[in-house]
């Protein structure tokens, strides 16, 4: 099987899974307790807006034609109007979604970039003072609630030091914070999983065999040791995409970052449901393509998979 | 591995001592908190409000001129047992679940399956975000969304037990004289999947501790005035420059407790597999 079939095979496999979230997502609004329309409208609201939105959601309709018609109207990329806002729900998404991405982006790659030396610094120099607090730092890095680093780091750079802003969104400077608030958490998983990876395969014989040749030790690290230690994360870094984009929902509050997080907590307070639906139908999505983009990395960086 | 081998190995892992002691620290502070807290948590005093740490309040107080410390004293109680009742929810769950599909395989074995990799496709907090929009806000509601939203781990891991020891000797004599499945499943499977979901439960406490602080941070969780460490966060983050020591502190127990559950989990894991403990250290 070629690299494209085995794509293929993946997206295949995948359809299943995006079909039972757009149930799921679909369910959302039936399993409210109560009628829906009366909890987004209010009270008070006249018997003809009610009428009127009913029918705009097509609640008069037996289950399976609305669940159709609701993935019908997927398929446009029509995810309804808010019931607050008075706006499509797909333009609302649209602009915050892509801070969303920004951020967690910017978060993966600077945790990558940081854990990785860090866990082979970890690993070479072992039970050495280096390994005990960049390990120290990195289970503490897992233990740490991302918004109370968010705090520390806003005390620190944006009040003492006047470096960054406190929040807000704009150029790049708005971004560091909020980056490396969320990536630090993964960063510190990272490190510790590329740390005990780097330990697994320095003790191998090809490793032995590179060093016997008399090959230098930190071009044995880099260039041997350290491929084959990457495959493992490379398996992280799916369940880190779905991490991080959870954890954006909260560092976006934290920095007052217009992204799809804080329209989705505002949208549970106001009880808006087709944001909420949008918002989570369009989250998982991204997490699904985003563990689909680690499988095929998976399968091209690890030479024993076969397609 | 024997019993007694375990808790040999668990007590020669440092990281597993400190741990032990800080949640049993945190268990102790839960448990007397009337006894320990210096004020009655919810008690206001405006004049003395957002005074910083001093002699009568050692962590100083809030907006209201509420305690800190007694906060974070009865906080502990509030973060535990959410720890506790949603973990129950999850186990309850998720080891039922596993453990017949992984006994019996087939179609109900691809359904769990199918339903742990659909659970995974929602990342835990947005999950537990839209369980919440159903139930609605407040504790209670934090404690089913965190339990619904963690099940899928639990039985990931009773399901790979489950398939790893259904062929062993000792099951396969039990079925040789007659026992049931459900006495196989109860009285020998299920006590041999025992220590790596006791794995799963501390790292996955600490977790759960993370997300309420989290909910309860967006306002979702505990509602006034409830002592939550989450939402006394939330509060002090008007006063970080006025009085940082509203956010100072509860983080710290947040992160302390959050860090004892790992270090014990990880301290299992290591007692549990002593190859990955001569990796780890």
């Amino acid at each position: 099987m070629s690299i494209h079939q085995y794509i293929l095979k993946r997206v295949l496999m995948m359809l299943p899974v995006l079909l039972a979230v757009t149930i799921i997502v679909f369910s959302i609004l039936h399993l409210v307790p109560g009628d829906p329309v009366r909890l987004a409208l209010g009270e008070m609201a006249s018997q003809q807006a009610y009428d009127r939105m009913r029918a705009e959601l097509g609640l008069d309709k037996p289950l399976y034609i609305q669940y159709f018609s609701f993935l019908g109207r997927l398929f446009h990329l029509d995810l309804g109007e808010s019931v607050i806002y008075r706006e499509d729900v797909t333009k609302l998404l649209g602009a915050k979604l892509l801070n969303t991405l920004t951020l967690t982006g910017s978060a993966l790659i600077l945790s990558y970039f940081c854990a990785i030396p860090l866990g082979m610094l970890a690993a070479v120099k072992r039970n050495t003072v280096i390994d005990y607090l960049s390990m120290g730092l990195a289970i503490a890095g897992v233990s740490i609630p991302s918004f109370w680093l968010g705090f520390l780091l806003i005390s620190l750079f944006s009040i003492q030091l006047h470096w960054f802003p406190i929040a807000g969104y704009g150029g790049i400077k708005y971004l560091v914070l909020p980056a490396v608030t969320l990536g630090f958490g993964g960063a510190a998983q990272v490190a510790r999983m590329t740390r005990s990876s780097l330990l697994e395969v320095i003790n191998q014989d090809y490793i032995l065999t590179a060093k016997a040749k008399g090959l230098r030790y930190g071009t044995v690290i880099t260039k041997h040791a350290l491929r084959n230690a990457l495959i493992p994360i490379v398996t992280l870094l799916g369940l880190r995409i779905g991490w991080l984009i959870g954890g954006a929902v909260v560092i976006e509050i934290v920095f007052l970052r217009p992204g799809v997080g804080r329209l989705l907590v505002n949208a549970i307070y106001m009880r808006d449901f087709p944001i909420v639906q949008g918002v989570t139908l369009i989250l998982a999505v991204t997490v699904i393509l985003g563990n689909l983009l680690a499988d095929i990395l998976y399968a091209v960086v690890n030479p024993k998979v076969h397609y | 591995m024997k019993k007694h081998k375990l808790f040999f190995n668990f007590f020669k892992s440092t990281n597993a001592i400190i741990g032990g002691v800080i949640i049993v620290l945190f268990l102790l502070i839960a448990l007397l908190a009337p006894l320990l807290a210096p004020q009655p948590p919810n008690a206001q005093s405006l004049k003395d409000a957002l005074t910083p740490p001093c002699r009568e309040y050692t962590l100083g107080t809030d907006e209201f001129g509420r305690s800190i410390l007694s906060r974070i004293i009865f906080g502990a109680r509030v973060s535990l047992n959410i720890a506790l009742i949603a973990s129950a929810v999850a186990l309850g769950i998720g080891v039922p679940l596993g453990a017949l599909a992984g006994y019996y395989g087939g179609w109900f074995d691809s359904i769990v399956q199918g339903l742990v990799d659909l659970t995974w496709a929602f990342p835990t907090i947005l999950a537990a975000l839209a369980i919440m929009f159903i139930l609605g806000t407040g504790l209670h509601s934090v404690m089913i969304a965190v339990g619904v939203v963690y099940w899928a781990g639990y039985a990931r891991i009773t399901r790979g037990q489950f398939l790893a020891l259904r062929e062993e000797e000792y099951v396969q004599a039990a079925r040789a004289v007659g026992a049931s499945n459900l006495r196989i499943i109860w009285r020998h499977l299920l006590p041999n999947s025992l220590a790596p979901l006791l794995v799963q439960l501390s790292l996955g406490m600490g977790q759960v501790i993370l997300i309420e602080a989290s909910l309860s941070f967006l306002g979702l969780g505990a509602q006034p005035p409830t002592p939550s460490w989450g939402a006394m966060l939330s509060n002090g983050r008007a006063y970080l420059l006025a009085a940082p020591w509203l956010t100072l502190f509860p983080g710290l127990a947040i992160m302390l407790v959050v860090l004892g559950f790992n270090l014990m989990g990880d301290g299992l894991r290591d007692a549990l597999d002593p190859r990955l403990s001569h990796i780890k250290r």
